[in-house]
């Protein structure tokens, strides 16, 4: 994860014309992606993620900006550069699978190594074993000669991860890769993408709502509103340091606190103290619990604290809910989290 | 480029798929009698290999291969409807690019005689059969042009007569025109519509320039003839009764309703005004920028031989002027009567000299 | 175009417009040549013989005449079977398609059959059944007692509608119709059904706003051909003293020196209306947002998304039309290729085998059949591909170029087969570069194909849209070529209508006579040339039989053509 930046964009911009008005649907948009870095993309729907990756592939074009790939400039709005799409050498997971229904699984996957020209061409054999390993590396194996439209949407999107490696291009683009799968599989490709990332030395730009896969994969994440990129950090300083309260409130839970004129603060559920022991001691606050949610290796407790403020609480293992619905909590300010 | 090679293979295929005709020595039994120059001229039309001939479908088969047969000649044949054949013919020839020998045709070819983009024919006819005046209706052959040069016609038929159905009417009520202003027929009388080009039209005009537009005005409008613009309609309605009377039916669908056992249609001849003569797309042209000239005058003088009136008589079940062509398929009705003086359509004076007046004028008396 | 080249391209943006600018001129030369001599031509006033002398005579003729704007008046009350016919075609194909009606593919094929079936014999079936005297309906009617006068008379506009509706007018719409709604995902359905929405909302709510640009073309398509329609008028109108545009321009070249310029004038008529409906249809669509790409394209069908009530109701109403519309007509064409003399049953021996003996089993109709199907498939295969290139580039090109090249591609649409070749031969007589060219292969087929390409182009380009762009865009990110990004996954993608375009070029090549009559070479003799020879010799029952195996060979090609496309498209 070092070296010179493998995708470098500098106000990359895209507007569409909706109606009379223009949509902004990406913003001047900078980012630096250093070669071999799991990267990623938060956001909420429709703040312009796929428009970014699009733009950023050669499938859309922006109204301003540049884009280098690998040191070499693809796009400058002003130089009037733009590369083609095939020529930028990335690989992309579609949102919508995009895998081609008239095709077998393999003949998918092995659609990218026959498109050579003449000179590098793959032998039969080559082209075959090639496939066969990416369809292996997503758990498709055995399933090569079904027909595509067969198969099941989580069987689908592997397929299309599948034909995005095959190439073995540097950088892969992955519009929500895991959608539509089951958090099993989820979790079992999430470790398989990392570990091929970083087997193969790829360079990763994933696009997620998944704040918890955003936090697990990533070496650093990026979180757009409104086409716009509101913050780039690794997953702890995101978690840790949200820049403003939209980052904060997007990535993971928590409880903001306005006090006075003071800038709000958050806290963390998991930084709350909580006890139903009378009177623990020193700074806990008397509260009633409102619902416990047991989520099996935690629970989530929401309690009205004094003020009527309404807390996240998270408590390790299973937390009923006490005698007359009261506790404690205790909020440390050095665990408080200051928001611009 | 491939594309462009896969089409003029295919081209080829197919040019030969449906040519492909076994060649043979040429007969011994035609023609009756030679002459020095005609066989001068089968040598020359030989040497050219093939004739491309013009016209309806009918004359693909039994006819051109007869001739194939008699000649060594080989027959490549174009055909098409009415009107896209004329628009070819037409137009080729004023651009002197012809793709086609010999034309099957009405009068047409007449202004295209007339401007020097037809091949004079009689002067090629050098078979004695053919010259020989004996051996034609009326002392020679006929011609649509005044030069008796371009557009020979060996057939002339007549038409104009009336279709009545016995069963429903007398056939001893309809025996002239005037008859068919009875009151009683009125919204009992069919017929082709001359208001599209064909045999209504013909006939329409004919009344006019015998009898005058008063009378197909009252004919066509105070009778109100039921106009229909498919031949069969007018048999297959006097067949059936629902009218008395039809005219502008053609005289194949009579024979066949007849063979059939419909004998209650019968043909009457009109007493005032027996009818007129027209040809039958019997009439052959030749343009000038004929790529086989020879080949095509040998057709010619073979067309008009006993041998090809023959044929093609045969074919087109109509009667020939040559007198030693008898005993055909055609009924006795269009055969033109001697001693009967016929209009004839297929003519010059008519064509150039009466028809153009009298036709927009008919048109306008005409219901719209 | 190689990845190299492609970058060269997106790096000049000005080689790739050139570029576009020329294929668009191309496409400009290939639609507009004909049109152009047509134009000229209408100014032409010398006479035979004479060269070309400019004048307005025809163009002053032309509105003189109130024959000519009566005319025009009909056919545009007639024109009324178009939005008919949209509608009827748009319920049925929605009953095949959506509902899943059970034999649905049977009725599809049924529709096809309809659109084969030759058009005189089956418009003299319908005389037999419908005419006023002896009509066999109408006698039928009589005998209920219900009546007092015959209900029905085929000679009228409404006859001359509901023979067209029957005939032509509904088929074609299906079949231009059916593809694009087999592009809507059927996740649509069960999306609305589950929202509790019933079948007829769901039509109108959601498949009818999806198919408006299908309907647009079709209607345009259908509305534009309904002014060339000829026959069925001429015969029917005719007693009626009904008589429509493409009538008159049949009248002026059946002259004897035929009054071309007056033709060509009122063709160019014909031609800005299309222009006009051409341009007025591309600003809706501009108006209007891109349709959006409708899921994965076709799903092979799991279990059917409605109700076996509604689903049984769209077969009966689909079993009840075509039986009226389809098969009674049919049935009458084979009984009177069986009559001795059509449509006389009270003959003592009525029936005979011998038109079919006739008909088929003669040297002519062997030669006639090779011939027509060589140059059927001469034409079809590669103006499919052709088309659908030209779809394709179509697809890639933007702002005024797209608009213009979609203008042009459909102005051939207008011109009736014979005024084309009209137009064509006289590009090859007076152009000097072209001489060379008449009496060949090569002016037929550009002939025949571009009386398809407006059609064809358009229902490729439509289909195109439909097709999911990330799937195309997938395929660009692995640096394969446009061509073969086209070949290998959007043809695939759009099998059913580039089935339907192969069909619509192979049967117009098997029913034309006009443009193969004008500009063939000499020697070609195809199955409708014999069904006019057998007319022409009062053989009307012959030609009723060749019509007959026309249409059920056209029927096995197009099943043919369908088996292959579904296992090609992955599509049932
Ligand atoms: N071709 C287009 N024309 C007009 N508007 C578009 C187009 N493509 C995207 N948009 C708009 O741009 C905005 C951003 O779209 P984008 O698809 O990039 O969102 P996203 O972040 O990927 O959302 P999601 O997470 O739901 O996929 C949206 O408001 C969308 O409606
Ligand atoms: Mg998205």
């Amino acid at each position: 994860m070092s070296g010179a930046p493998i995708l470098a964009l500098r106000g990359v911009g895209r507007a569409f014309a909706l109606g009379g008005e223009r949509l902004h649907a990406v913003d001047a948009v900078d980012l630096d992606i250093p070669t071999g870095e799991f990267f990623t993309l938060l956001g909420p729907s429709g703040c312009g993620k796929t428009t970014l990756l699009r733009m950023i592939a050669g499938l859309e074009r922006p109204d301003t900006g540049r884009i280098d790939i690998c040191g070499l400039r693809v796009f400058d709005a002003g130089q009037g550069v733009d590369v083609a799409a095939a020529s930028r050498g990335l690989g992309m997971v579609f949102q919508s699978c995009a895998v081609w229904p008239h095709m077998t699984v393999f003949e998918n996957v092995a659609f990218a190594l026959r498109t050579r020209p003449w000179r590098n061409r793959l032998r039969p054999a080559e082209i075959a074993a090639r496939a066969l390993a990416a369809l292996e590396a997503v758990a498709l194996g055995g399933i090569e000669q079904r027909r595509v439209s067969d198969l099941s949407g989580g069987q689908k999107q592997r397929l299309a991860l599948a034909r995005a490696l095959v190439a073995e291009p540097k950088l892969i683009l992955l519009d929500e890769p895991m959608s539509s799968l089951d958090a099993k599989l989820r979790e079992h490709l999430r470790r398989e993408l990392k570990a091929l990332q970083q087997s193969l030395g790829l360079t990763f730009l994933l696009v997620t709502h998944d704040q918890g896969e955003a936090l697990a994969m990533s070496h650093r994440v990026a979180v757009m509103r409104q086409g716009r990129i509101e913050q780039i950090g690794t997953p702890r300083e995101i978690y840790r340091a949200p820049a403003n309260a939209f980052v904060a409130e997007f990535i993971g839970n928590g409880t903001v606190v306005q006090s006075g004129i003071a800038a709000p603060v958050l806290y963390r559920p998991e930084d709350i103290g909580f006890s139903t022991t009378a009177n623990p001691g020193e700074g806990w606050l008397p509260c009633q619990v409102l619902t416990a949610d047991y989520s099996g290796s935690f629970t989530d407790l929401v309690v009205l604290a004094p003020g009527d403020v309404r807390y996240l609480v998270r408590v390790a293992g299973e937390q009923a809910l006490p005698d007359g619905r009261y506790g404690f909590i205790r909020l440390d300010p050095a665990q408080a989290i200051r928001l611009r | 480029m491939f594309l462009l090679r896969t089409f003029t293979f295919a081209a080829l295929a197919i040019v030969a798929v449906s040519l492909f005709v076994p060649q043979s020595a040429a007969a011994q039994d035609w023609p009756a009698a030679t002459t020095p120059a005609f066989e001068a001229l089968l040598a020359e039309g030989r040497a050219e290999g093939e004739v491309v001939l013009f016209g309806d479908p009918l004359l693909a088969e039994d006819f051109s291969r007869a001739f194939e047969r008699d000649t060594g000649i080989r027959v490549v044949f174009m055909s098409g409807t009415q009107n896209d054949k004329k628009l070819r013919f037409l137009r080729e020839t004023e651009a002197r690019a012809a793709t086609f020998d010999v034309f099957f045709t009405a009068y047409e070819g007449l202004e295209l005689a007339r401007n020097g983009y037809l091949l004079p024919i009689a002067p090629s006819l050098l078979l004695p059969e053919v010259t020989d005046g004996a051996n034609w209706r009326e002392g020679a052959l006929h011609y649509i042009d005044d030069t008796a040069t371009y557009l020979p016609t060996p057939v002339q038929y007549v038409t104009g007569l009336f279709l009545v159905n016995t069963s429903v009417i007398d056939p001893a009520r309809v025996q002239s025109w005037a008859d068919l202003l009875a009151p009683d027929l009125q919204g009992r009388i069919i017929s082709h519509d001359p208001r599209v080009v064909g045999a209504g039209e013909g006939i329409a005009n004919y009344l006019a320039h015998v009898l005058g537009l008063e009378f197909v005005e009252s004919l066509y409008r105070g009778q109100q003839v039921r106009l229909v613009t498919e031949y069969r309609q007018v048999t297959d309605s006097v067949a059936r009764g629902t009218h008395a009377v039809g005219l502008g039916a053609q005289f194949r669908d009579i024979v066949k309703y007849r063979r059939e056992g419909l004998t209650q249609i019968e043909v009457v001849t009109p007493t005032d005004h027996s009818g007129y003569l027209v040809g039958g797309g019997a009439v052959i042209a030749v343009p000038s920028s004929a790529p086989h000239p020879k080949a095509a005058m040998v057709f010619a003088n073979w067309y008009l031989s006993q041998r090809g009136q023959k044929m093609h008589t045969g074919i087109y079940t109509l009667p020939s002027d040559r007198l030693d062509v008898t005993d055909g398929p055609w009924p006795e009705f269009i055969v033109p009567q001697a001693g009967v003086d016929y209009l004839n359509q297929y003519a010059e004076a008519w064509v150039r000299g009466t028809l153009g007046g009298i036709a927009s004028r008919v048109q306008a008396l005409m219901p719209r | 175009m190689s990845a190299g080249l492609a970058t060269a391209f997106r790096r000049m943006p000005s080689l790739r417009r050139t570029l576009e600018t020329l294929f668009v001129a191309g496409i400009g030369l290939v639609a507009l040549a004909p049109i152009i001599a047509i134009g000229v031509m209408s100014f032409d006033t010398s006479t035979l013989s004479e060269p070309f002398r400019a004048g307005t005579a025809a163009w002053s003729a032309l509105f003189a005449d109130t024959a000519n704007l009566r005319a025009l008046g009909y056919t545009v009350v007639l024109a009324i079977r178009v939005p008919i016919g949209l509608f009827m075609a748009l319920i049925a194909v929605w009953i095949i398609v959506r509902l899943d009606a059970p034999g649905a593919r049977l009725f599809e094929y049924l529709f096809w059959f309809a659109y084969f079936l030759p058009g005189l014999p089956v418009l003299t079936g319908w005389i037999l059944l419908l005419d006023p005297d002896y009509g066999l309906l109408n006698r039928l009617a009589l005998a209920t007692g219900l009546f007092s006068g015959a209900p029905f008379n085929i000679y009228s506009a409404g006859g001359i509608v509901w023979t067209h509706l029957a005939g032509q007018t509904v088929p074609v719409m299906v079949i231009l119709l059916a593809p694009a709604m087999r592009m809507i995902d059927r996740a649509m359905d069960e999306a609305a059904v589950l929202a509790g929405a019933g079948a007829w909302h769901i039509l109108r709510r959601v498949i009818v706003p999806l198919m408006v640009p299908a309907l647009a073309v079709a209607g345009i398509a259908a509305g534009v051909k309904s002014f060339e329609s000829f026959e069925t008028e001429q015969i029917l109108g005719a007693p009626a003293d009904i008589f429509v545009y493409s009538n008159r321009i049949y009248y002026l070249l059946n002259q004897i020196t035929p009054r071309l310029p007056e033709a060509m004038a009122m063709s160019t008529v014909l031609v800005l209306f299309l222009l006009a409906a051409s341009l007025g249809y591309q600003r809706y669509a501009r108006r209007r947002a891109v349709p959006p790409s409708l899921g994965d394209g076709p799903r092979s069908g799991g279990r059917p998304v409605y109700r076996a009530g509604v689903r049984w109701a769209g077969t009966a109403a689909l079993a009840v039309y075509a039986l009226v519309a389809i098969v009674l007509p049919f049935a009458m064409l084979i009984a009177g290729s069986f009559m001795r003399l059509y449509g006389f049953f009270d003959l003592p021996a009525p029936w005979t085998a011998a038109h079919w003996h006739k008909a088929l089993f003669s040297v002519d109709f062997r030669t006639a059949a090779t011939s027509t199907l060589l140059l059927a498939l001469l034409c079809a295969l590669p103006g499919t591909l052709i088309f659908a290139g030209i779809a394709w580039v179509l697809a890639g090109l933007r702002g005024w170029r797209q608009s213009l090249a979609e203008t042009l591609v459909w102005l051939p649409w207008a011109l009736p087969g014979i005024i084309l070749g009209a137009g064509l031969v006289e590009i090859m007589l007076s152009v000097p570069v072209f001489g060379p060219l008449h009496g060949t292969f090569y002016p037929l087929i550009y002939a025949l194909l571009l009386r398809e390409m407006p059609l064809g182009v358009s229902m490729l380009r439509a289909s195109f849209a439909q097709t999911g762009r990330e799937m195309v865009d997938a395929a660009r990110l692995t640096g394969a070529g446009s061509l073969r990004i086209l070949a290998r996954i959007v043809l695939p993608l759009n099998m059913p209508a580039l089935m339907v375009v192969f069909l619509l070029i192979f049967t117009l090549v098997l029913r034309d006579i006009s443009t193969i009559v004008l500009i063939a070479p000499p020697g070609v003799q195809t199955l409708s040339l014999l069904a006019f020879k057998h007319s022409l010799n009062g053989d009307f029952e012959a030609a009723s039989v060749i019509g007959t195996v026309v249409a059920l060979a056209s029927l096995a090609v197009s099943a043919l053509a369908f088996q292959m496309a579904r296992r090609v498209g992955g599509w049932r």
